[in-house]
């Protein structure tokens, strides 16, 4: 293999670069998601996301005349195993590439190994953590608790809301996304009149909510994911709790309205652009990458498109990008160099443009605020 | 205050009627039935997924603590009573494999995502400030009701008393003439329609899904000890002892810390009173 790899760098150097070995040699691609388990929301769709990707560029003759090869591995949502398949991806496969993570615990876990080989991960994950310090080899996908707190502070500053409460799950999502905000409330210079935090389990949010409620903030922000917001959401309404109410992103979810009902009339967050994606105008390139891998992936799954199956696309996207411009595409150095020169690459989650000092790749304008109108989720443009 | 006391005495009697069940079964057959909590989860889910499916809301709830009844009887007469001899930590385990067995089959039945059901009434229940959803009420009165009834049964009935003959000494009762087989079958059988009541109740409240069972199980544990693991009353009380300081703490203290409160109010409990506030309420003569 190594004697392999030497011929074939002489020979990209005798500028016959990639037919000799066209036949025999696909690019190999790595993905490690918690396709099954708690976290199987956010893993299956990227997985399929990612899967039908790699056919689509194979089907359509690979990239730059080379197939494509995708190793795939289910974490089952354990963080443990997702450790394990990153190095088995590494040493044993010797993929060229590894887009995956699927949840920020598990890309977080993984990082080190990615760092320390020497892969390009393109880790398909919330957390600011992956790139703050940044890392090598490490680029991330989805817009950070940064920006998306950002965007829904700036848009509270806005309307004139300054009192803000926050209630927050006490999961790693919900502690992140805490620390983002306790840091920014204050930047923007508003005051935080309310730190509640609440278990994604808890069976009762009125004790927070009414500790909430004589502080009559003008907002409250709630930062967690799942039933438990909705829980939240309805009891804010039954308790008639003074200010609007801002949700996290991830709640874009139909669960979210079913659970919620009425009482998620109103509710906003920041967001990713999918599920308003009939709100944007046709014709815009956000418009028609959405409706693009709307049409693949509902016409090969026959189920709606989730909301993280955009995710999965995105990564495949920069990745697949990525290869096409690198000097050699079997070369993991020269795939890193060539992540680090993406820009403007038009995806759902926002318009990427990497550099050797960004590898989030995303600003502001990359989160929508979404807003509950008839039981619909509308884009918010005030 | 109002307010937090109401929430927490109708989250406090759904531990209370999970309490229940774990007395029931651990009076007649000195088993804790690790998979209580299941119980819960499983009604919960399938009225969810009835009424989803077109089912009349009360015909759907009756099916699903039917059914789960029947779980509660599965459970003894496959597990239980065939491995009778075996000592009770053996038991136990057995009674968790099952748990894990439920979950499991709840998972493939259905899916991970949470439900939810209609309440029995809709109504917001307004007193100048506080707020009270009715479902709340209507839980506070059916864990009531269902707990006089139990009482009721303990003293008048024949089963019940022969479940209590046996709770206090299965060897005399066998002797009378008590077919004790057959009272532990009907016991878990009562203690899984309880708990079966249980998930009806609360899912409106806080959704259902897959995995909530063990979580209620760890609760309506806690609230059981309160009485020694004996009393039906000390299980109720436990109940609402821990409703009430879970959101008392959460509003008044801390919120991050409520289930380290909550965690210490159950272990000073324990240190204080090994045999639990409440005394078996049977002693001497059935």
């Amino acid at each position: 293999m190594k004697r392999r790899q030497l011929l074939a760098g002489t020979l990209s150097g005798l500028a016959f670069p990639l037919l000799s070995r066209a036949a025999q040699d696909p690019i190999k691609i790595g993905t490690f998601n918690p396709i099954t388990g708690p976290a199987s929301v956010i893993g299956d769709p990227e997985t399929k996301a990612v899967r039908l990707w790699v056919d689509r560029i194979n089907n359509a003759g690979g990239i730059r005349g080379v197939p494509l090869k995708l190793y795939e591995y289910d974490t089952q949502s354990k963080t443990a195993l997702a450790v394990s398949f990153m190095r088995r991806l590494i040493e044993t496969d010797q993929v060229h590439i590894v887009v995956g993570g699927g949840s920020s615990g598990e890309a977080l876990a993984a990082a080190p190994f990615a760092e320390r080989a020497g892969v390009p991960l393109v880790a398909m994950a919330t957390t600011s953590k992956l790139v703050r310090p940044l890392q090598k080899w490490v680029f991330k996908v989805a817009a950070d608790e940064f920006l998306t707190v950002s965007a829904t502070l700036e848009h509270m500053k806005k309307h004139g809301l300054t009192r803000v409460a926050m209630l927050t799950s006490n999961s790693a999502f919900g502690v992140s996304g805490r620390e983002a905000a306790r840091t920014l409330v204050s930047q923007y210079g508003m005051e935080l009149v309310a730190d509640e935090q609440y278990g994604d389990q808890d069976s009762s949010m009125v004790a927070q909510l009414n500790k909430i409620k004589t502080t009559s903030p003008d907002a409250t922000f709630v930062y967690g994911i799942g039933a438990a917001a909705a829980l939240v959401t309805k009891t804010h309404r039954e308790l008639s709790v003074p200010g609007e109410l801002y949700v996290s992103t991830g709640n874009a979810t139909e669960r979210f309205l079913e659970l919620a009902g009425s009482s998620a009339e109103g509710v906003r967050q920041g967001t990713v652009p999918l599920p308003i994606r009939d709100d944007l105008p046709k014709g815009s390139e956000l418009r028609d990458v959405m409706d693009l891998l709307d049409q693949e992936y509902s016409g090969a799954y026959k189920t709606e498109t989730p909301g993280f199956a955009a995710t999965g696309y995105d990564g495949i996207q920069i990745a697949l990008t990525a290869l096409e411009n690198a000097s050699d595409p079997y070369d993991r150095a020269s795939i890193r160099d060539s992540l680090e020169k993406i820009t403007k690459l038009q995806c759902i989650n926002g318009n990427f443009s990497y550099s050797p000092t960004d590898h989030a790749g995303l600003g502001i304008e990359s989160v929508y605020m979404v807003v509950v109108r008839d039981g619909k989720f509308r884009w918010d443009q005030d | 205050m109002m307010q937090l006391v109401v929430a927490g005495l109708a989250v406090g009697s759904i531990y209370g009627l999970i309490g229940l069940g774990f007395v029931i079964i651990h009076n007649v057959s000195n088993v804790v039935n690790l998979s209580q909590g299941e119980f819960v989860m499983l009604s919960g889910m399938m009225a969810a997924s009835l009424v989803s499916s077109g089912w009349p809301w009360y015909f759907a709830i009756l099916a699903s603590i039917l059914a789960v009844a029947l779980v509660g009887a599965a459970l003894d007469y496959l597990i239980i009573a065939r491995r009778r001899s075996e000592r009770i930590i053996i038991l136990m385990l057995l009674t968790l494999a099952f748990d894990v067995i439920l979950r499991g089959a709840a998972l493939l039945i259905w899916d991970k995502e949470d439900h939810t059901l209609t309440p029995i009434t809709n109504e917001l229940l307004r007193f100048g400030e506080v707020a009270i959803p009715s479902q709340y009420l209507w839980i506070c009165g059916v864990v009531l009701v269902a707990f006089g009834l139990l009482t009721y049964f303990y003293r008048k009935t024949r089963t019940g008393i022969a479940m209590l003959a046996v709770a206090s000494n299965r060897r005399a009762a066998l002797l009378c003439g008590v077919r004790v087989k057959s009272v532990i079958r009907i016991a878990f059988i009562v203690s899984a329609s309880l708990s079966a009541l249980g998930g009806i109740l609360i899912t409106p409240v806080t959704y259902i899904s897959y995995d909530v069972g063990i979580d209620l199980a760890v609760k309506g544990f806690a609230a059981a000890i309160v009485g020694g693991l004996a009393s039906p009353a000390g299980a109720v009380v436990g109940g609402w002892l821990f409703g009430l300081v879970e959101t008392i703490s959460a509003g008044y203290i801390s919120s991050q810390y409520k289930d380290g409160i909550v965690l210490l109010v159950f272990l000073s409990i324990l240190l204080l009173f090994p045999r639990g506030l409440f005394r078996r309420t049977w002693r001497g003569r059935v």
